[in-house]
């Protein structure tokens, strides 16, 4: 029953070869490559910038509703743009614990 | 001349899986390397003496397949693997959508959607690590994301629990973290990044498609759709998902051969239909079955089902018999080259079981029945029953190991159930299709909501008889 013809035979022991020197290649830029190096994230780009979002972007943050947010466009209509992330506590309704929550997730325009 | 080469092929192939798995790790690549080059040159060294380069070409099968084995277990050293720990990390993580979304579930009361995530970049200690490998990323969140959307996510990262080999059952899949985070800390930083555009197509209608069944159809019954016609079975309610394991009927709510065979001949037939040379149908029913693969997000079962049919269709263009064993041993080993770890995958398992099973045993059987089948009617019920029964003692014991249940209510309930869900796909595929038609889509949602209910009563039905199934242990 295990027999195969020459021909057959051939055709596998062809199709070995080229699936063993694969793995052999792929082997070895498993282990030889792919060092652990640093990489370049804009992680500005993720950040809301407080200066410039508008009300609904300033909704996406954790705790922030509808009449934060407007509160925050406000405050920054009066007295001008942030110049520094904790200047938000200085909004109603913005504690030291809402303000942990929220200040790895914005920014200020330089 | 043996008539099944493949079909041995595929017995050494996964010999050589299970002999690399019990292996001890001191056994390296190196080694079977070099013991798979002896066997390939031994057997053509010997290629004059028949017998011993047979035996050597089955030892450089079976030493190739533990090869690949053991090379799915190595990875580079910016794999995510290397950098994870029990403990969850809390920090940024770069990556890619790489599936429509796998799972919508509320979980502690919030909606959670799970998403196949390709990890590019993870924040540790200030600084931006370039790492590699797949993830799972579950989100808080009702918002749609894409294939190939690349996001930054701010949330917390961590090995799988090893939990009823919850680990495994993902590593298996190349799956190594798990990410969890919630809307708010999610950026999407690009749109289709580094996508593959038949990848992402194909995944754009199936959400559309997805996304009709939830519009229109009563849940329960969308959910079902979704399950019998994508393989999402994640929104299915429980109650439902347990009366088709008691039943014997869970089967159905993974596409295999059935749902296969029926779009094949549904295809050929519209486009023979349609006057198409016989040629050219064969070659459209083939490419809409490969496009079928990622549509249900190529699963094993799928996959095996469709490279048979592939096969098949191939040898009837090219006017030649096909064997059967061969394709399924074809199957299996395209299958297990893409990812040998497959072969522990209960699908895998089950899948190739059934089918191993209906091919041997049903010839047999309607031999023994022989003299009963004078009649089509009588011979499509014992066919009908041969293969219920077949497929049954194929899997029966698998199924008690993996899930300690046996339900030999199996044979009599497949026998009802499956002629309804023929005529539910049939219903199903004409909804996706015209679905958005208004008169002819009101009439297949009424359509599909009746047999999808019948479907439902039946499986509660034998689910719930006295001693059709019983759990063990």
């Amino acid at each position: 029953m295990l027999v195969f013809s020459k021909s057959e035979r051939y055709i596998i022991l062809t199709f070995l070869v080229v699936g063993l020197f694969s793995a052999g290649l792929f082997y070895y830029g498993k282990i030889s490559g792919f060092e652990v190096k640093t990489i370049n994230i804009n992680e500005s780009d993720s950040l809301i910038d407080i200066n410039t979002a508008s009300a609904q972007q300033l909704e996406r943050l954790p705790g922030i509703g509808p009449v934060l947010a407007q509160d925050i466009v406000v405050y920054r209509q009066r007295t001008g743009l942030f110049k520094r992330i904790e200047e938000l506590k200085h909004i109603k309704g913005i504690g030291d614990k809402k303000f942990e929550k929220i200040k790895d997730l914005i920014r200020i325009s330089e | 001349m043996n008539k099944r080469p493949l079909a041995i092929i595929a017995i050494f192939f996964i010999l050589g899986i299970i002999l690399a798995r019990s292996l001890p790790d001191s056994i390296r690549f190196p080694l079977i390397f070099i013991s798979t080059l002896i066997f390939i040159l031994t057997s053509f060294i010997f290629s004059k003496y028949h017998k011993i380069s047979n035996i050597l070409l089955l030892l450089s099968i079976t030493s190739f397949a533990s090869l690949l084995y053991i090379n799915s277990h190595i990875y580079s050293n910016n794999h995510i693997s290397h950098f994870l720990a029990e403990e969850k990390l809390k920090t940024s993580i770069a990556g890619v959508i790489k599936s429509p979304v796998l799972t919508r579930k509320p979980y502690y009361g919030k909606i959670n959607s799970t998403y196949l995530f390709e990890i590019e970049g993870v924040k540790v200690n200030e600084e931006w690590l370039g790492l590699e490998g797949l993830a799972q990323i579950r989100l808080q969140t009702e918002k749609d994301y894409a294939y190939g959307d690349r996001l930054l996510v701010k949330g917390t990262v961590r090995r799988p629990r090893n939990d009823n080999y919850y680990r495994e059952y993902l590593e298996r899949q190349n799956i190594f973290a798990l990410i969890n985070t919630k809307e708010n800390y999610v950026t999407l930083l690009e749109q289709g990044y580094k996508s593959n555009p038949v990848l992402k197509y194909t995944y754009l209608i199936r959400e559309r498609l997805k996304a009709r069944i939830i519009e229109k159809m009563p849940l329960e019954k969308g959910a079902f759709l979704r399950a019998i016609l994508m393989g999402d079975r994640s929104e299915l309610p429980k109650h439902i998902q347990a009366s088709f394991k008691n039943s014997g009927t869970m089967h159905i709510l993974a596409i295999s051969g059935l749902h296969i065979g029926l779009i094949a001949l549904l295809v050929m037939y519209l486009l023979r239909f349609l006057r198409m040379p016989r040629g050219l149908y064969y070659i459209f029913t083939i490419l809409f079955l490969i496009f079928f693969i990622p549509f249900t997000l190529s699963r094993p079962s799928v996959m095996r089902a469709v490279l048979m049919a592939c096969v098949f269709l191939v040898g009837r263009l090219l006017g030649r018999g096909v064997d059967v064993y061969n394709s399924l041993g074809i199957a299996a080993v395209f299958i297990l080259i893409k990812n040998p770890k497959d072969l522990f995958n209960v699908g895998f398992q089950l899948s190739f079981l059934a089918v191993f099973s209906i091919l041997f045993f049903v010839p047999k059987f309607m031999k023994l029945l022989e003299r009963h089948t004078d009649q089509y009617i009588k011979k499509y019920f014992y066919m009908s029953l041969t293969v219920s029964i077949a497929a049954w003692l194929g899997t029966a014991l698998l199924i008690l190991y993996y899930f300690r249940i046996i339900t030999p209510i199996a044979i009599i309930s497949n026998l009802f159930i499956i002629p309804v869900l023929f005529i539910l796909l049939i219903g199903s595929f004409a909804f996706l299709l015209l679905g958005w038609l208004p008169f002819a889509g009101s009439f297949l949602i009424g359509f599909n909501s009746l047999f999808a209910g019948i479907i439902f009563e039946l499986a509660d039905f034998f689910g719930s008889l006295r001693f059709g199934h019983f759990y063990l242990g």
